[in-house]
């Protein structure tokens, strides 16, 4: 009897995380079929170039998961039913991966070489022809490049809002993430488990069966001679006659290592190591002149954008304008201090991402074994979301630690452990890339001046490193605000709440209670400082992260 | 040739109709070149191979604008013009998996399969090592001057003396900017040409002293 419940158990939860999948796919597949068109039209047109890059650099830093209840409203209010939740909860999970996706796709076609492009004009292939000869295939390696962190991202989000209470009603669609959250709001723990691995096996499965054997096929046709760079390790002059015999035999080990290791290992460094190289490398040819007129019609469409973004929020809120400025008056010091503590902790989560990366990554890249070994798990781990296992970490901060520590002391670990859990991979990640991709030269050169640990670290490691971790930066911290918002408020984990201080745990408990007046102010809020972050902090961090921090020359072989 | 800079690549890629210019036209027997046209096929410096493609595939590009041809006709064609340029057996290999001298076959192959009229190369031995761009430039010849071939002529863009002695019936030297015409020269050597013969050494030393003119302006 027990047997064949945890076989239907298993089944749901396959067909669930099917469904969660297949969400994932088309989302990712839509994005990367528009990105090609879009890309394309902002690489040949300068009008068009400058409204997609302001576009997309301001979105891709967004915690895009905060507005869904906004979203969401909007959708189920006009569309409405089941249609308008999966709509919605589509939409979300588009905004999340796209942008990165675009960015990537933009800027390999604005990279594709002149002679390339020459050679397919004077070849009359055609419009059709040049994207299918010519401009698809020059996105490939950095679409390979963002598809696996879209993939984990996605799937962080799409298990969180596949399942939302607004005040009393509930909405939800089918899919892993829902029936893991129906399994643990009623305490089910056997039936959360199982969805919970069975969840784990297929990621695994897609991870190694599907997306491995793409950005392999896809790095493989890179333009970039300089593709192999990845693979380029650290030699470290250990063979001297004495031990020769010993060395022969750690040749052979070694050997049998890197055959796994190649077997098994670095796609998603690869992969990841193009994108951020190609970011940081390639030099972009000078953005399309414009013309005078192309400049007003620019300014004239930026406007136009503007206008009718405030129109909508306008003609959206026009019943409760009044209200929301009321309740920014009375409540609007308590949302900035709020905003203030969130931000904190994403600082805290920051920067304890980066100093655990450190000698992680240092270990790495000198020590082959810890990498063989290290990097599949890190991969594997980066791609499985937190928001699907928080309820079973959730459980010792709710009791045993709360006990010990107190409530609010734990919860704001739990938090704190949550944001850092889906932050740290992407840091190590970036960081990874960076050090790795340190010429062989230089770790020679340091090893010749028999400089020591710390020195290696301060002088070469980690500026070597800056760059791919600091034009990593604006993701992360998305991914930050994504694991604040599923810690900060608990919902239905022993048929209680479980909430902090916080700006997002604030949003979760109006969106729960049905105080619309209060979220969209809070919203609000939330854009305008969305919006400030990206034009004083993201779009300088890349500049000086490009130019200052460039080694030109120093990243290639 | 001229010195680095000057506008080479620019002239040749407004002859191959890639750039407008802003003064002036450019006539291929006595029509005006608005476009791309087959008539012009264009060698790179960089082989401009797609590394997505397999040779074959890269040399079949070319036929691609034929549209009366079949899928086959245009493989067959495109095989026979790999086994032109010496590359038969080779016709699956990615550009990545070929030496430098295979993939500017590849590309001299893809250019003469558009049957050209002209031929219009930039640097095209620029990035191979010394020894195979002398075997190259000694086949090159007789490669695309062939009884089955439509090419006429070739326009070269070069900064290597000897290659352009070598190969040349004129040279033209340009320099300034923008660039203007310093000098013309009329190689008269029967070929083939050897780079021994005092008459060849005289020509080099004639077209450096050029250069140097050049260099000045
Ligand atoms: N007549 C011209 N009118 C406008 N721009 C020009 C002209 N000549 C050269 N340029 C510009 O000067 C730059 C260098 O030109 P180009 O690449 O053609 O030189 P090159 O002689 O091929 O140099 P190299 O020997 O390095 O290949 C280009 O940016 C080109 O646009
Ligand atoms: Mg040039």
């Amino acid at each position: 009897m027990v047997a064949v419940d945890i076989w239907s158990i298993a089944l749901t939860a396959f067909l669930a995380t099917l469904a969660t999948f297949g969400r994932v796919a088309l989302t990712i597949v839509l994005g990367i079929v528009l990105g090609w068109f879009l890309g394309y039209a902002a690489a040949k047109s300068g009008l068009f170039e400058r409204v997609f890059l302001s576009i997309t650099q301001t979105l891709e830093a967004v915690p895009v998961i905060t507005f869904f209840p906004i979203v969401l409203i909007f959708f189920v209010k006009s569309i409405g039913g089941y249609i308008g939740t999966e709509l919605a909860v589509d939409f979300l999970v588009f905004t999340a991966v796209v942008w990165n996706i675009w960015v990537g796709e933009y800027e390999a076609i604005k990279t594709a070489p002149q002679s390339l492009e020459d050679a397919a004009e004077m070849l009359n292939l055609g419009f059709w022809g040049r994207f299918r000869y010519l401009y698809i295939p020059v996105t490939m390696p950095r679409v390979a490049g963002n598809v696996l962190v879209s993939f984990a991202d996605a799937l962080f989000y799409i298990v969180v809002s596949e399942v939302i209470t607004l005040g009393t009603t509930q909405y939800s669609v089918f899919g892993i993430g829902a029936l893991i959250a129906a399994w643990t709001s009623r305490g089910d723990w056997t039936a959360a488990f199982i969805g919970l691995s069975t969840l784990v096996v297929m990621v695994t499965a897609i991870l190694f069966g599907v997306l491995r054997p793409f950005v392999n096929w896809a790095v493989k046709y890179s333009y970039d001679p300089l593709m192999e760079v990845a693979r380029t390790r650290v030699r470290r002059p250990i063979i001297t006659s004495r031990v020769r015999t010993l060395a022969a035999r750690n040749m052979r080990y070694l050997r049998r290592v890197i055959a796994i290791e190649d077997a098994i290992m670095p796609v998603f460094v690869r992969a990841s190591s193009y994108a951020v190289r190609h970011r940081l490398l390639v030099r972009p040819r000078p953005r399309n002149i414009l013309t005078k007129t192309e400049r007003y019609m620019g300014m004239g469409i930026l406007i136009l954008i503007l206008v009718l973004i405030a129109y909508s929020i306008y003609n959206s809120w026009q019943t409760t304008w009044d209200p929301i400025m009321i309740d920014l008056y009375k409540h609007g010091l308590l949302y900035l201090y709020y905003l203030g503590l969130d931000w904190l902790r994403v600082a805290l989560v920051t920067i304890t991402s980066i100093l655990t990366a450190i000698p992680i990554n240092y270990l790495m890249v000198t020590h082959r074994r810890v990498e063989a070994i290290l990097l599949p798990i890190l991969e594997d781990l980066a791609s499985i979301p937190v928001s699907a296992y928080l309820p079973l970490i959730a459980i010792p901060f709710t009791t045993y630690l709360a006990i010990i520590l107190g409530i609010h002391a734990s919860l704001e670990l739990l938090v704190f452990l949550v944001a850092y859990l889906s932050t740290a991979w992407y840091v190590i990640y970036n960081m990874y890339v960076g050090m790795k991709t340190i010429p062989r030269s230089l770790w020679d050169v340091a090893e010749n001046l028999k400089l020591g640990t710390w020195q290696k670290l301060r002088r070469l490691a980690i500026p070597g490193a800056m760059p791919a971790t600091i034009t990593g930066l604006a993701s992360t911290v998305g991914s930050t605000w994504g694991g604040l918002e599923v810690a900060e408020y608990i919902q239905g984990l022993n048929g209680q709440v479980y909430m902090v201080h916080g700006f997002t745990a604030l949003m979760d408990y109006y969106t729960a209670i049905g105080n619309m007046v209060g979220l969209e102010a809070m919203s609000l809020i939330l854009g305008i400082n969305v919006i400030l972050l990206s034009i004083f902090l993201w779009r300088r961090l890349f500049r000086l992260a490009r130019e200052r921090y460039r080694l030109e020359g120093a990243i290639t072989l | 040739m001229a010195p680095t800079g000057t506008g080479k690549t620019t002239l040749l890629r407004i002859i191959a109709g890639l750039r407008k210019p802003d003064t002036g036209k450019v006539l291929l027997m006595g029509e005006e070149v608005r476009g791309p046209t087959p008539k012009l096929a264009m060698i790179f410096q960089d082989f401009a191979l797609f590394p997505w493609l397999t040779a074959l595939e890269n040399v079949e590009l070319a036929l691609m604008h034929r549209k009366d041809l079949s899928k086959e006709v245009r493989r067959e064609i495109a095989r026979k013009y790999l086994e032109l340029v010496g590359l038969g057996g080779f016709e699956d290999y990615y550009p990545r998996e070929l030496s430098g001298g295979m993939k500017q076959r590849v590309a001299i192959a893809r250019a003469l399969a558009a049957q050209p009229v002209v031929l219009l190369m930039d640097e095209p031995f620029a990035n191979l090592d010394a020894i195979t761009a002398e075997g190259l430039r000694a086949e090159i010849y007789n490669m695309v001057f062939n009884e089955e071939s439509t090419v006429k002529a070739i326009i070269m863009v070069s900064h290597n003396l000897e290659e352009v002695v070598e190969l040349s019936d004129k040279v033209i030297i340009l320099g300034g900017r923008p660039a203007n015409i310093i000098a013309e020269v009329e190689i008269k050597l029967p070929r083939p040409r050897n780079t021994r013969d005092i008459e060849f050494q005289d020509y080099l030393d004639r077209l450096y002293s050029l250069l140097s003119i050049s260099l000045k302006t």
